[in-house]
């Protein structure tokens, strides 16, 4: 019916839209421009006039405009602070520019008569750490009562000095520290400015769809972290960037196998948000979503999925914003419940010398040793393997391992993590150019980026250049191109678990150094007395990652096309029109001279593939966003918007087989061929709205809609509706709040609604497959899926609360806690076969997540040389199933989806340990009594592999030149099975064919043994290597993933020539330890399985160039 | 001040930027599937409906190529499963302890393959007649398909029938507890309970009618395909099922008008050698299909299923159906009837399920005429199987014509041995109302089983009474 409504009066809606259309696209204070010409005027008519122009709101207290005093103002296209400074400072009076606001104050002490007490001048410079100019930063003589002076556009500034005998200066500016300089002569000052911790709290804070608010605005919850914060961050992907550094969010591995040396990661804004439709959360970059694989980053078409988000350049990054309660995602709509992730890319700062910045890293890396799985050298190795072989009952003159003219297995131990891991090393350089004039912006950067994974065989390259330039035609009218490409290459191989798995007994090479291929045992003895010799296939992986090939070649692309048009001074319109394409090319090949390239008769062949999946996102948001100020109290905003969204993805894949030689490689000259193409088709269309009204920067109140329609369901549901409502109340701001302690106090509520709609590809209305061998051998289509019209979006709905709480000026608390219901969860359900169909998407159950998260900011030092500040942040998430389709428990793996527990339960049979008396293996039967029989209905609901806390730590230490920087991420609490550990502790069964956990040394060995391990025996499975929670660890560590320390130098322009302004040195460590709390020297723990690879560690040395 | 012309202006110009964007929203969120194909396309052309056709018959041999064909075999007295079968050997079903939870065995498997037939074939019903209105011009060739898929609709239904709700003659009236009865296909939240036997065969027979008059006069051209013969072949048999002698006589009589009996090497060829065979009426194509219960039953290399003595001692050493039974080097025997031999590639080779043949044409017009007491015609038709089978004239055999227990006996004896293997054995049982009586000898551990009995059907598979609230299972083989 929705639906029906929109295709009738599709082009009336539109308009309804557009009248009701009001909002304002915030602009930064220095960008506008002013073109005014008045000749002596009340400062009120000024004021007036520049209202009208900016659309900005002067706030100001009466006595404090001199009402008599005529003033002129000319201007023609200068900035809004210049004009200003221009027009108040003769005044005495100063300003501040609050977000749209400009408050006008007094100087601390009303001018007496400025010329009178001329006597000196003192001129300067005030610029950033970095060295950039600082523009209206205000100067000021101490206890001189005379008023400041602004610096203008490149930091400089003149000024009167008093005729005291001592003169001290204070430079302040929005952001920065108060500094302090004592003037003694006539050489010009150089005043840098550090960032006030206090001050920066109060950052702006990108928001949906161009909204900028202060941080003490905001009404949602949003935490936003910006370039300083990553900069000395590994710069290879973005989605592990995070980790730790974002209260709410986790980024974990997605799976504890060694699957891939390019591992996905899951990642999760306050918990599981679904089950079987994605919970990752949605990525925009610069206000187009982007692709970032499927709903478990998967990439389809390719065989190996490389991140996308590796494919952006870290260094392009001025923020990262992530969005996580209704009331800033609900606007997002169908694709927000599991939050928002919003990146805004550098973009020209406006006018202002050129600034070029020259940065480059070198690193090199190795694994960390402790977090490498152990096992058995070969001596070991032999020892259990003799023991196991005897204990099964065979002779010793059977052992398998007996020296031959193939093997020596007496004297070969190799270590097979040397065989496969190396020393890695990492190089960047990036050139990054910024500047612009009155009508251009303009941001260049050109980066290269090389890691050589310490996994052999495995290369990563970027060459990336992006493109940022804003042109303001008229006064009305701006355009926007932004442009990023990057070209990814990359090469793989994956050892799997080779590097653990193989048997210390056997080596990489024969003796004549070619790869090993076979390997030959005792299988027997026959009748007569003679010895049975085997000769097997060896799957040498090093012969592959020598011979093979395995590459990816990735264009990846975004770019970006805003049309800005100020209709009025209150209403903006902007048109962008975003595409984000990636295409990537994966080639591999199997070489005839080892396994991989052989068919099944061990025939040589070459396997050959060739694939092309290409990914191609366009967006078109038009919007229009008002912002109006009414007796400078009461403040207006408004987005209205449209957006229509395209996702189409293409891949063709042919594969070749039977070459004549491993020189060929190229499908169309194999032997044989076949090939295989796919396609799909999203395609989406939106209608948003948001209203937001303050009160006196004390009330605030924000409203939004979205309305979603999605190609992947039914007509009769296709359409869908989201909202939020939140209200803030800035406590500190009120006129009976008056507190020393307490500088700012803040309250916040918000509920609303949002959607999931990411399943993969879905169809509602059904569909047929074709067979070309349907019947007789004629093609024919059967239906593949039935029609399932009803199937919907998943709804969430979040009630968030927040305080935020800054005592003195140095601790700053944010708490937030929130209780998520998602509503009508998509899983796929077994239906009735009647349908023709086993099992289909269907809006079933309910699960909610509750918790709170939260960031403290603490400022532990603060004076001249020396600050030294921390940022903790931390998060706790409860997750819980509430509703499941007919109460059916369903168990998935080891964990199990239940109602009342939460989705990460673990299901698994309790290990009891070793029966002491004769090594067998016990378990606890379903009702908790001792059992030797593995069975699998005595599974239980056991622990939650969801952590308590988690969260990071970030300090920041800056003394002189200096600054230190420490980033720990940690976890408390928490279960993980290992499918690793598992795999390697198999007491026997597996001991032929694959090498064993260090842990397996504590095997049962004779009656009375408390031992950990059961008695091991040769190839019997005595059921003790099933799943059962003798796999489960406890998932508590601290990670310390970086650490930097940088020495800083800038130069005084006016005295250095050589053109370069800043110097900065770094020494960086990332992933430099991890820490487990049950960590036993010399056995596996956690700490060994958490991932499928061990944890590189890298040092690196970073030098930065500025020029301007 | 801006004028409210040139302010109404500019809105006007952001409107007609951001309506190029929506000329049409509901026309934007159409996609096709590339790949795939919904079903209101599929349907909307006769190349979509051709191919739909031909997919409706590859369902339909893929239920008949593996455990729906098998279990009458596995559940009857006349096969036994060697030591070493599996539960994917249908080990439950032969020791009658198929439970609810067997999803990825027969009970699971049986019920989903015949309703994705039965979709298939409901899909082509459904959206059929809207294409006679489109496309005029191939009334004829819309209303075979239909004759067809009326046809394939009833032999799903009777087949799924037969495996999951006991035979018709098992109360008077035949109102017990039936399968679902599908026009259409069903919804996910459609829940579709089962209807008694009596509606099921209603609608049975229904299809049979309409199917037949569907196809009016045209004339069988191949046993592939469904056709006027095989729905009237179809209806003698449903005919029998339900003890409505008359009319399994008088489409008995149709179909052999023009469907002759395979005699000599013809019979053995239409086994081992590729061909469709003189009598065969109904027969699905395996060509290129790999066959379930050949490469999981009969196989030389893995044989699992073989002929037990009960049935093996039946016949007469001279009977012309011996040679489609082996003998190994130990003495052991087995099934010939999915042995290929024909001199093509092994894609070639091909195993295809009989459905309708003139053989039982002959023994269910025997058995119509043995119980309406013409113990004359009866033994007429036995005798032409019999010489058929003894490689004899008709006037070479003798039958014990005026005694009614003995006839009974032959009869029953001969449709074991003719139609072995061929998913008639355990219906014909307990259509009989007969109890399960396996040899002493038998490798199950079911040796007897009473008529009546609650083990004589197939459970409902849990996830289809779990998925579905209006399903009800049944008795005690469901709770």
């Amino acid at each position: 019916m929705l639906c029906n409504r929109f295709s009738n009066s599709c082009v009336q809606k539109v308009f309804f839209i557009a009248i009701l259309w009001l909002s304002v696209q915030s602009l930064l204070a220095q960008d506008v421009p002013v073109t005014l010409s008045l000749r002596d005027v009340t400062v009120r008519e000024a004021f007036v006039r520049l209202e009208k122009q900016s659309g900005y709101t002067f706030l100001y207290k009466q006595e404090v405009l001199p009402t008599a005093k005529k003033v002129s103002v000319q201007s023609n296209g200068n900035s809004l602070e210049k004009v200003l400074i221009e027009l108040l400072t003769p005044l005495g009076l100063t300003f501040e520019l609050d977000d749209k606001v400009i408050i006008v104050k007094l100087l601390k002490q009303a001018p007496k008569d400025a010329k009178t007490e001329k006597k000196a001048i003192v001129t300067g410079r005030v610029v950033n750490l970095m060295n950039e100019p600082l523009i209206g930063a205000t100067i000021v003589e101490k206890h001189s009562g005379k008023p400041g002076v602004a610096t203008d556009l490149d930091g400089n500034f003149t000024l009167a000095l008093s005729d005291k005998p001592e003169h001290v200066l204070t430079a302040t500016f929005i952001g920065m520290k108060q500094a302090e300089v004592t003037v003694d002569g006539q050489e010009p000052v150089l005043i840098r400015l550090n960032p006030s911790n206090v001050q920066l709290n109060d950052m702006v804070v990108v928001g949906a769809y161009g909204t900028l608010q202060k941080r003490s605005d905001l009404v949602g919850s949003a935490f936003q972290v910006n370039a300083e914060k990553i900069k000395n961050l590994p710069t290879g992907r973005l989605d592990n960037l995070l980790d730790g550094m974002v209260p709410g969010m986790q980024v974990t591995f997605n799976s504890d196998l060694a699957s891939n040396t390019r591992p996905r990661y899951n990642l999760r804004v306050r918990g599981e948000g679904s089950l079987e439709a994605s919970s990752e959360p949605l990525w925009v970059v610069d206000g187009v979503p982007i692709y970032t694989g499927d709903k478990t980053n998967l990439v389809p078409g390719l065989s190996t999925s490389i991140g996308p988000l590796s494919y952006i350049n870290a260094e392009d990054i001025e923020s990262i914003t992530v969005l996580k309660d209704a009331t800033s995602t609900s606007i997002y709509g169908a694709n927000g419940s599991n939050g928002v992730i919003l990146v805004t890319t550098k973009s020209g700062s406006g006018r202002g010398k050129p600034k070029m910045t020259l940065s480059s890293r070198f690193g090199v890396a190795k694994i960390n040793k402790g977090t490498l799985f152990k096992v058995l050298n070969a001596e070991e190795y032999m020892t259990l393997a003799k023991e196991a072989w005897t204990n099964a009952g065979n002779k010793m003159n059977a052992f398998p391992f007996q020296d031959n003219t193939m093997n020596s297995y007496s004297t070969t131990d190799t270590d097979w993590s040397d065989v496969y891991y190396g020393t890695g090393s990492t190089s960047q350089v990036n050139l990054s150019l910024t500047g612009g004039t009155d009508k251009v912006g303009y941001y260049l950067s050109g980066s290269y980026y090389n890691n050589n994974l310490t996994v052999k065989g495995n290369e990563q390259q970027r060459y990336s250049l992006s493109s940022n330039t804003d042109v303001r035609i008229n006064s009305k009218i701006s355009l926007g191109v932004n442009l990023s490409v990057s070209y990814n290459v990359n090469d793989l191989f994956n050892p799997g678990d080779d590097y653990y798995n193989i048997l210390p007994i056997y080596s990489p090479t024969n003796e004549d150094g070619t790869f090993r291929l076979h390997n030959t045992y005792l299988e027997g003895i026959n009748d007569n007395g003679s010895l049975n010799w085997s000769t097997v296939k060896f799957f040498n992986s090093v012969a592959e990652r020598e011979e093979n090939e395995n590459f990816q070649r990735t264009l990846a692309a975004n770019a970006n096309f805003l049309l800005k048009y100020d209709i009025l001074s209150t209403l903006k319109f902007t048109s962008q029109f975003g595409v984000n394409y990636q295409g990537a090319f994966e080639n591999t090949y199997s070489a005839r001279s080892n396994w991989s390239g052989m068919s099944l008769e061990t025939a040589p062949s070459g396997y050959s593939t060739r694939s092309n999946a290409n990914f191609m996102t366009w967006t078109s948001i038009n919007r229009l966003n008002y912002n109006q100020s009414i007796n400078k109290i009461h403040q207006i905003r408004g987005i209205l918007g449209l957006e229509a969204v395209s996702n189409e993805s293409y891949g063709v894949s042919a594969n070749g087989w039977d070459f004549v030689n491993d020189h060929i490689k190229e499908v169309s000259l194999a032997g044989d061929d076949s090939g295989s193409s796919f396609a799909y088709i999203t395609r989406k269309l939106s209608f948003f709205g948001e209203g937001s009204y303050s009160y006196d920067n004390r009330y605030y109140l924000t409203l939004n809609t979205r309305i979603d329609g999605n190609s992947d369901f039914g007509a009769d549901v296709r359409w869908a509706k989201f909202g939020s409502a939140g209200i803030s109340w800035n406590v500190h701001n009120e006129s009976f709040f008056n507190s020393n302690l307490i500088r700012l106090l803040k309250l916040k509520i918000t509920y609303g609604t949002n959607g999931n709609s990411r399943l993969g590809s879905v169809q509602s209305t059904g569909t047929y497959t074709f067979d070309d061998d349907a019947y007789m051998g004629y093609t024919g289509s059967t239906m593949s899926l039935s029609p399932n019209p009803k199937l919907s979006w998943e709804t969430s709905q979040i009630l968030n609360g927040g305080v935020r709480i800054k005592l003195w000026d140095w601790l700053d608390l944010d708490l937030e806690a929130y209780n998520k219901k998602t509503i009508n969860m998509i899983s796929k359900l077994d239906v009735s076969r009647l349908t023709g169909s086993n099992r289909v998407y269907r809006n079933m159950g309910e699960m909610s997540n509750q918790g709170f998260d939260g960031s403290l900011d603490v400022t532990f030092i603060e004076n001249k040389r020396m600050r030294w500040s921390s940022e903790f942040n931390f998060s706790h998430n409860k997750n819980t199933l509430l509703k499941l389709y007919n109460d059916i428990e369903k168990p998935m793996g080891v964990y199990i989806w239940k109602e009342g527990y939460d989705v990460n339960t673990l299901y698994l049979i309790r290990w009891a340990g070793v029966d002491p008396r004769d090594g067998a293996p016990l378990w606890l039967d379903a009702s908790g009594n001792l059992t030797r029989v593995y069975n699998i209905k005595n599974r239980v609901e056991w622990k939650s592999s969801a952590p308590d806390l988690t969260g990071g730590c970030n300090q920041t230490l800056d003394y002189g030149h200096f600054s230190l920087n420490v980033l720990l991420s940690y976890q408390l609490g928490g279960y993980g099975f290992s499918d690793f550990g598992r795999g390697v502790s198999s007491d026997g069964l597996n001991y032929m064919d694959e090498n064993q956990s260090v842990n397996q040394l504590d095997r049962w060995q004779k009656p009375g043994d408390l031992a950990m391990t059961p008695k091991v025996l040769w190839n019997i499975s005595t059921s003790s290597v099933m799943n059962s929670t003798r796999y489960v660890y406890r998932t508590t560590y601290a990670q310390l993933r970086n650490l930097a320390i940088s020495y800083n130098l800038m130069f005084d322009p006016k005295k250095n020539t050589s053109g370069l302004s800043g110097l900065r040195l770094s020494l960086i460590g990332d992933n430099l330890g991890l820490w487990t709390p049950y960590d036993q020297k010399n056995r596996n723990s956690y700490r060994q399985n958490r991932s499928g690879y061990p944890m590189e560690t890298s040092v690196s040395l970073g030098v930065e160039f500025i020029l301007n | 001040m801006i004028s409210k012309y040139t302010k109404n202006k500019k809105v006007l110009l952001a409107l007609c930027i951001s309506g190029v964007f929506c000329t049409s929203c509901s026309d934007f969120l159409e996609v096709q599937p590339p790949g795939q194909t919904t079903i209101p396309v599929l349907f909307s052309d006769m190349d979509g409906m051709r191919s739909a056709v031909i997919g409706a018959y590859g369902t339909m041999f893929d239920y008949y190529s593996s455990e729906f064909y098998m279990y009458p075999e596995i559940a009857g007295n006349m096969v036994s499963l060697k030591a070493g079968a599996t539960i994917e050997n249908m080990l439950h079903e032969y020791n009658f302890i198929s439970n609810p939870d067997d999803e990825t065995l027969a009970t699971g498997y049986i019920w989903k393959k015949i309703f994705s037939a039965l979709t298939n074939v409901n899909n082509i019903l459904e959206y059929q007649p809207s294409l006679m209105e489109t496309f005029p011009e191939y009334t004829t060739e819309l209303t075979k398909i239909r004759a067809q898929a009326l046809f394939l609709r009833a032999l799903c239904h009777f087949d799924v029938c037969l495996v999951y709700a006991q035979p018709y003659s098992y109360t008077s009236d035949a109102t017990h507890l039936g399968v679902p009865v599908l026009t259409v296909t069903p919804g996910a939240d459609d829940n579709v309970g089962r209807s008694s036997v009596q509606e099921v065969y209603t609608q049975i027979v229904k299809d049979l009618n309409d199917s037949q008059k569907a196809f009016g006069n045209t004339q069988m051209t191949d046993a592939w395909h469904a056709s006027k013969t095989a729905s009237q072949a179809l209806l003698c048999r449903v005919s029998l099922y339900m003890g409505d002698w008359d009319e399994t006589i008088r489409m008995a009589d149709s179909v052999l008008q023009v469907v002759p009996l395979a005699y000599g090497q013809n019979y053995l060829d239409m086994y081992n050698n590729n061909e469709a065979g003189d009598e065969a009426i109904f027969r699905l194509n395996g060509y290129h299909k790999s066959s379930w219960f050949y490469t999981n039953f009969y196989a030389a290399s893995s044989i699992k299923a073989v002929p037990a003595d009960t049935l093996y001692n039946l016949f007469d050493p001279q009977d012309l159906r011996l040679s489609l039974i082996g003998q190994d080097a130990n003495g052991g025997r087995f099934s010939l009837k999915y042995r290929n031999n024909s001199s093509v590639s092994d894609l070639e080779k091909h195993y295809d399920p009989f459905v309708l043949r003139a053989s039982e044409m002959y023994l269910n017009r025997a058995e119509a005429w043995l119980n309406k007491g013409e113990l004359g015609n009866a033994t007429a038709d036995l005798k032409i199987l019999i010489a058929r089978n003894l490689k004899k004239e008709v006037s070479e055999i003798f039958l014990p014509e005026s005694n009614v227990d003995s006839l009974q006996l032959i009869l029953r004896q001969e449709r074991a041995k003719e139609l072995c293997f061929e998913g008639h054995q355990f219906f014909d049982i307990v259509r009989w109302k007969q109890d399960l009586i396996r040899s002493a000898a038998s490798t199950s551990v079911v040796k007897f089983l009473a008529y009546p009995n609650d083990r004589f059907v197939l459970p409902i598979p849990q996830t289809e009474l779990e998925a579905n609230h209006n399903m009800v299972g049944n008795p005690t083989v469901n709770y």
